[in-house]
């Protein structure tokens, strides 16, 4: 029995030999269970040994195996071969990141920015060890747990055409990673973030596309993040400048 | 980085958006459709335009609604690939917003 | 020292995905509905001249500006439509360890749309 394929053009660069990057086609069988990760692993063992790709779980929770399908930034290890009909699928690197070799883009802005957002609890003073631990309800976890469930894969800053026009743009991600802190019972650093957060690279850079959130993995919901984070700095701009209103800033 | 001053133009551009948002469609309904085929009575709109709470109120509304066009447009001409010229189409936007405005309030009350 | 191939964003990147498409439609709206502003204050400065408001009234009878007048309203009904949909992404209301329903907060907007929408109407006595 001849046994179904189907072709995926893969995107192929090598900086040390290639000026410019090409498509390499590969035939692959269609098994109803693979998805284009056991595609990528297919060619790697049977076909040509010098692909390169990051992975790891397979199973959509370490967010190492984001590239383009069609077009569409996916986690290859989420992306079913059955639902691309006979095929071709054009498997490209993640969009709006420079090119490392073949599917591996490089991370370096995307990692400098979520460092720079200080995504950790910020305390004006820390609590002793004598004064016990924090407590926080369910509720008050329910108000930033969405936020927290990111696993990096940076599908986000693909689907985001700001973040491609505008390489300063802090980026869907990092926004939805300082909302998650600022609105943590705990944290007492938003002030602190918001120099970045509300400045003309954070917040608002971005026109509410609302493409980072549709291809979210995690249902982070970074667009709705960055929106929130609008109307509580545009509230914030107001009470600064209204004298009784004013927060009062820490010595 | 410092924070920005978006936040002036963004109120007014929320504001702007949810007016529209809630006015508009019936407005034109009645401009557009009911009144030009006589299912408004004449002197009750010449009425309701000649009063000067509706003309303030329509004044104020049309400002809104510039400057979140312009807001909006501001953007879209940036996202279309004009990021260089992103300064000089900030101010030429606004610049017609407070243009249409200045025409709207002479247009109305002049 | 190995080069990163730098991908080029495409120059007409929002006409290459739907939803790229929506949104500059739905960006747009907003000029549409600027325009409109200005032909409604124009209708309105006729207001003091019973008779050039009836013959303004009267030429806008015409195919042309029925057709402008389908195409603005199209592009306000985008504009209220998305903007609805898109108010629960930026105003979330906790009840608890849960949150209301995005739908309620649009619907709310809805029918606050509806309501002002017949008020209106009313006012200018379409209904007499």
């Amino acid at each position: 029995m001849v046994e179904k394929t189907i072709i995926l053009e893969v995107f192929r660069y090598h900086p040390d030999q290639d000026e410019e990057p090409k498509f390499q086609s590969f035939e692959v069988p269609l098994k109803t269970d693979w998805v284009v990760l056991d595609a990528l692993n297919h060619i790697k063992d049977q076909i040509d040994g010098t692909l390169s790709y990051r992975w790891s779980c397979r199973m959509g929770v370490c967010g190492s195996c984001g590239m383009m399908v069609n077009g569409e930034p996916k986690l290859s290890c989420a992306a079913f071969l059955k639902d691309y009909g006979d095929g071709p699928i054009q498997v490209k690197p993640l969009s709006h990141f420079p090119v490392e070799r073949d599917l591996i883009v490089v991370l370096d802005d995307f990692m400098e920015k979520l460092v720079q957002i200080k995504p950790y609890i910020v305390r004006k003073e820390e609590k002793s060890l004598e004064d016990g631990e924090y407590r926080q309800s369910p509720a008050e976890l329910a108000r930033f747990k969405p936020f927290s469930m990111c696993i990096n894969c940076m599908l986000c800053y693909s689907a985001c055409p700001v973040y491609g026009l505008e390489p300063d743009f802090i980026g869907p991600a990092a926004l939805a990673l300082a909302q998650r802190y600022n609105l943590d019972s705990r944290d007492e650093g938003r002030e602190e973030r918001q120099q970045l957060v509300a400045s003309s690279e954070g917040i608002w850079e971005c026109t509410f596309v609302g493409e980072c959130s549709a291809v979210c993995p995690k249902h982070v919901e970074p667009a709705s993040a960055i929106q929130q984070a609008k109307v509580a700095s545009t509230l914030d701009w107001f009470k600064e400048r209204i004298p009784f209103l004013a927060p009062k800033h820490n010595g | 980085m410092a924070k920005s001053n978006e936040p002036i133009v963004w109120s007014i551009f929320s504001g702007g958006g949810v007016m529209a948002a809630f006015f508009v469609p019936v407005l034109i309904l009645l401009t557009g459709f009911l009144a030009p085929n006589e299912k408004v009575e004449l002197s009750r709109m010449a009425e309701i335009f000649s009063q000067t709470w509706v003309k303030g109120a329509v004044c104020l509304l049309s400002a809104m609604v510039f400057v979140h066009a312009a807001h909006r447009f501001r953007f879209t001409l940036v996202d279309m690939g004009l990021q260089s010229y992103k300064t000089l189409i900030m101010w030429l936007c606004y610049v017609s917003a407070l243009g249409a405005i200045g025409y709207t309030s002479w247009v109305l009350f002049a | 020292m190995p080069k990163p191939y730098k991908q080029k964003m495409s120059k007409t990147w929002w006409l290459d995905h739907p939803a790229y498409r929506l949104f500059m439609l739905r960006e747009l709206s907003g000029v549409f509905i600027a325009v409109y502003f200005l032909i409604l204050v124009n209708i309105m400065s006729k207001a003091g001249e019973p008779e050039a408001l009836a013959e303004c009234l009267a030429s806008l009878r015409t195919g042309p500006w029925y057709l402008f007048h389908l195409v603005i309203l199209a592009f306000s009904l985008l504009h209220t439509v998305t903007w609805f949909d898109l108010a629960p992404k930026a105003i979330v209301i906790p009840l608890g360890e849960d949150r209301l329903p995005g739908i309620f907060i649009t619907g709310a907007h809805y029918v606050g749309m509806g309501a002002i929408s017949l008020a209106v109407i009313w006012f200018f006595g379409v209904f007499s």
